[in-house]
């Protein structure tokens, strides 16, 4: 039927090697089929716990959920392909054991009201689905369906981001000495990574000087600036928050830069620098006038992104000063 | 020529041993059709009908025929691009998709569709490739003659997608020359060409035949055919009606026009015709019909006439062989089709209807 | 292979049309690459990656399927030009081979001039911000590169091989079953324990297998990293692009390339 010389036929070697490859890719279906034993699972799951918004360790290992469904045998079938996809990668499984604490979190009929609290909580809107958490429960990435390459690309992304938050969260409960860590270790290796804010090394600075370590906290100030990597162009004429920094480091008085922040239809500006007034005198020892600046920016604003007025909010409670509770902040919020 | 197919494959060395064979192989055809049958449509519609056909190496082969007779469908098949339902083909002994017939075969669409974006040099040199020729040491000469014997040489550079329908069929035969073929089929190689382009086309055809290069030729122009071609099928409704040489159709009437209009005597015309072996059909004023014995003896007849002082304007075959022949086979196509609709048989606007030298399928008869 | 098949069709490829149209396609993936490239996360760096040298390569495959339209001026019928051609001592495995390579090396070579050049931009923004660019070069993106082009190309040279109206029928088959699949099972590339057992019993398998039947990607760092056999995959890989190929050439060879039969 193949006679050779003849251009409109098939080519035996290719008909051969192209039945050859179907009969060894049949064969090796059938042999992982009946006859390969099913991997180790990679992952040895933990039962999930209610959140603890009290743990003071943030920078602790983060948690990882794994949320699923579990009503039916799909669902069921669907999240164990998930698994396998994201799990049985041997880089991934060595990073989620060396620097996470993986919880399964299966949502069915059984145990539905600790784990549908424990979704609720965290804002899970999609299954089967991956959230990584501080240790507080603050909200850091949420995945599902990814190529295990991405996957192991936003665990890695976790834990670079899970430092500058921490130290936010830090800056919440006036954990100086936690904030100042957290802040050496975003800066670190990952200095000015898209999860480290603007006015980072502001805060990193007053940390530091509630830690009386006053050298380092100009230090930062002075050299982060200098080396901030936002062109002139895009940072634009006001150069905000420079004026705050030059206050801090003394170059500008109070009231120079409450008139620079005078423009500013948001109070973004007002917030921040209320907040850096206050507690610049507050270590000065001026308790009174540095509450009443922490007022100022505590009523610039009462959204949960504001987070200036929030961390001046929280110092006036450590000083005994009564104020109101901010808009809860909502766990869905990811860091992007 | 060692033997034919030495002489037209490549890659078949003859040996001394394979000398012997040589007058065996001398005898293999240059294209052999048996029981050909090709169908359309699941075989609903049948184009070709057991078709036979024969022709050696050396022939300029023409198939003619009316339109839809399955004269393309029949080409198709011995270029083996399209497949047949039952029968075989043989080029050079070979079958005819087989790489050795490839590599000495020329063809020219009836529709030429080329690479738009090329210039026909870089097309030719496409085709050259094609072919296996670019490595020939004659390679750039042989494009540079191929256009030139085509004559586009001077819009070489041009892009094909500016070239016009004669320009393009041009082309095409230029792309048929640069693959250096023993066998060429050519679909309408006149088609959309002026008659200069018509009189380069027949300049080809007696240079194929003179190289002794076997050519099918798929033309309506019969006059064209006649000229150029040693042997000619009449094809109809997928089958081979007629299949001869030329010469057995070719006309052996003389036609004499006398300069002035003035007729010499009977008498004297018939002694002189008796010298060089013709007969005399017909006289009148204008011209006389003169019948050879044979189309060689025609210079004789021309020779005596001049020695016999009888003065003459032009003196002509009756070109109508061909065309009387196709006339006739497509009145009797017509005649059975009507005989089957209409019980009378009438044939109402039959060939026969029309002046002489024209056929309704050409537009020949002009010389 | 056919040299001169693949240095005309190369020569097509590169026609100003072409060209023109593939440079704009090529400065804006480019361009998004390298903006991605200097934001020095590991995410953004994966998204780049994964850009270039995944969704990008069945677009440009794709698009060399519509390069004889674009830079042919009129309008051409496959049976009467491809007639001509295989008039021509050419195999018809030959010329289905030949269009794979020469289609699998333009696209190579497109993708490294694109990596060439995000690589570029991602310098000279990074310049602004003294950020050192993100490198998505490494092995597994090479070996994804290079054998996600041969899959794409294979399946595309077998789609083109089919007469024009069967084609179109085959293009919306198989984007109709890659919709279906992505609802099921989302991104999923590969399924590690093909099983027979699990495929009786699921429609999530059953959607695994069928794409493993379509699919002509390859996910190196999956294979390589995967705990279960890889074998699987790669045959599955392989037996892919030799099937495309292999029914490209009967399609060929079985094909009536004549304008009488149009």
């Amino acid at each position: 039927m193949i006679e050779p010389g003849r251009t409109n036929l098939i080519p035996k070697t290719l008909l051969g090697l192209c039945i050859a490859l179907f009969i060894m890719r049949a064969s090796a279906v059938f042999y992982g089929t009946y006859f390969q034993k099913a991997p180790a699972k990679a992952i040895t799951w933990q039962q999930p716990k209610p959140i603890d918004r009290s743990r003071r360790d943030l920078l602790s290992k983060p948690t990882l959920y794994f949320f699923y469904e579990d009503y039916s045998p799909l669902q069921k079938v669907t999240a164990e392909v998930f698994e396998s996809m994201l799990f049985q990668n041997r880089e991934v499984a060595r990073l989620v054991k060396d620097e996470f604490i993986p919880v399964k979190v299966a949502i069915n009929t059984s145990n539905s009201e600790p784990a549908k609290s424990l979704a609720n909580t965290l804002g899970v809107y999609q299954y089967p689905s991956i959230y990584i958490t501080l240790p507080n429960g603050k909200s850091i990435h949420q995945v599902s369906w990814q190529s295990d390459r991405m996957f192991h690309a936003f665990l890695n992304d976790a834990l670079i981001a899970r430092a500058p938050k921490a130290a936010g969260a830090a800056l919440e409960n006036l954990d100086w000495a936690l904030a100042c860590e957290a802040y050496e270790l975003a800066f670190k290796e990952h200095a000015y990574s898209p999860y480290s804010g603007i006015c980072d090394e502001i805060y990193w600075s007053i940390a530091l000087r509630h830690q009386n370590n006053e050298a380092k906290a100009k230090q930062v100030l002075e050299r982060e600036w200098k080396e901030r990597r936002i062109p002139e162009f895009i940072r634009g004429k006001e150069d905000w928050p420079k004026p705050c920094i030059d206050y801090l480091l003394g170059k500008i008085t109070a009231e120079e830069l409450e008139k620079k922040a005078t423009l500013d239809p948001h109070s973004y500006k007002k917030a921040l620098s209320q907040y850096v007034i206050g507690e610049n005198l507050l270590l000065q020892g001026k308790r009174d006038e540095a509450i009443k600046a922490l007022k100022l920016s505590a009523e610039a604003s009462k959204a949960y992104y504001m987070h200036d007025s929030k961390y001046a909010r929280a110092q006036l409670r450590q000083l005994g000063e009564k104020v109101e509770d901010e808009k809860e902040e909502s766990d869905l919020r990811s860091i992007y | 020529m060692v033997s034919a197919m030495g002489s037209a494959l490549r890659g078949y060395s003859v040996t001394t041993e394979a000398a012997a064979a040589a007058t065996e192989q001398k005898k293999v055809p240059a294209v052999l059709v048996e029981g050909l049958v090709k169908s359309y449509s699941f075989g609903r519609i049948k184009a070709l009908d057991g078709v036979n056909l024969q022709v050696d190496e050396g022939d300029i082969f023409a198939l003619i025929g009316p339109n839809g007779a399955g004269k393309t469908t029949l080409m198709g098949c011995m270029l083996a691009l399209l497949r047949v339902n039952k029968g075989r083909v043989k080029i050079f002994g070979k079958p005819a998709d087989h790489i050795d017939v490839r590599r000495v075969t020329g063809f020219l669409p009836e529709r030429p569709s080329f690479e738009s974006w090329m210039n026909a040099k870089e097309f030719l040199q496409f085709h050259q490739m094609l072919a296996g020729r670019s490595a020939d040491e004659t390679a750039a000469e042989d494009i540079k003659q191929a256009l030139e014997a085509v004559e586009l040489e001077t819009v070489s550079k041009r892009q094909i997608s500016k070239y016009s329908r004669g320009m393009l069929q041009r082309l095409g035969l230029a792309q048929v020359m640069v693959g250096k073929p023993k066998i060429c089929f050519l679909d309408e190689p006149t088609s959309g060409m002026d008659p200069p382009g018509m009189e380069m086309v027949r300049t080809l055809l007696t240079q194929f035949r003179k190289q002794g290069v076997t050519v099918i030729v798929n033309s309506h122009h019969l006059d064209e055919i006649e000229r150029a071609c040693t042997r000619f099928a009449f094809i109809r409704k997928g089958k081979i009606m007629t299949q001869e040489s030329i010469s057995n159709v070719a006309s052996k009437m003389m036609i004499a026009c006398w300069a002035g209009g003035v007729a010499p005597e009977a008498a004297i015309l018939n002694a002189a015709l008796n010298e060089c072996g013709g007969t005399l059909a017909d006289l009148n004023d204008e011209h006389a019909k003169i019948m050879l014995n044979d189309r060689q003896d025609a210079s004789k007849v021309i020779e005596t006439l001049v020695k016999n002082q009888i003065s003459i304007e032009e003196i002509f075959f009756d070109r109508r062989g061909l065309s009387e022949l196709f006339k006739v086979e497509v009145s009797d196509e017509r005649r059975s089709d009507d005989s089957k609709n209409s019980p009378t048989g009438s044939t109402p606007g039959s060939t026969q209807d029309l002046p002489p030298g024209q056929t309704p399928d050409s537009n020949s008869g002009a010389n | 292979m056919n040299k001169a098949i693949f240095l005309f069709t190369m020569k097509r490829y590169f026609h100003w049309v072409n060209l023109a149209v593939g440079t704009i396609l090529l400065l804006f993936c480019s361009i998004t690459c390298g903006m991605l490239q200097t934001v020095d996360t590991p995410l953004t760096k994966e998204a780049a990656r994964s850009f270039l040298f995944g969704p990008l390569i069945p677009i440009m495959v794709s698009y060399l399927v519509i390069s004889p339209q674009v830079a042919n001026s009129q309008r051409r019928k496959d049976g009467e030009y491809l007639s001509l051609i295989f008039s021509r001592p050419i195999e018809r495995w030959s010329y289905v081979v030949t269009k794979w390579l020469t289609g699998s090396t333009f696209v190579l070579l497109v993708m490294t001039l694109q990596v060439a050049l995000s690589y570029g931009i991602s310098c000279i923004v990074g310049a602004f911000f003294s950020v050192q660019p993100g490198n998505v070069l490494d092995g597994y993106a090479i070996i994804d590169g290079i054998l996600n082009t041969l899959g794409f190309t294979a399946l595309v040279v077998f789609i083109s091989s089919m007469p024009q109206r069967y084609a179109a029928i085959v293009v919306l088959l198989y984007a109709y079953i890659i919709f279906l699949l992505s609802f099921t099972v989302g991104t999923a590339s590969y399924l590690d324990s093909l099983s027979i057992e699990q495929v009786s019993k699921n429609m999530t398998a059953i959607a695994q297998l069928l794409f493993s039947i379509f699919c002509v990607g390859f996910d190196s760092y999956h294979v390589v990293n995967s705990s279960n056999l890889p074998v699987a995959n790669v045959l599955i890989y392989m037996s892919n692009v030799v099937l495309y190929l292999t029914l490209a050439t009967l399609v060929m060879s079985y094909r009536e390339f004549f304008y009488a039969n149009d």
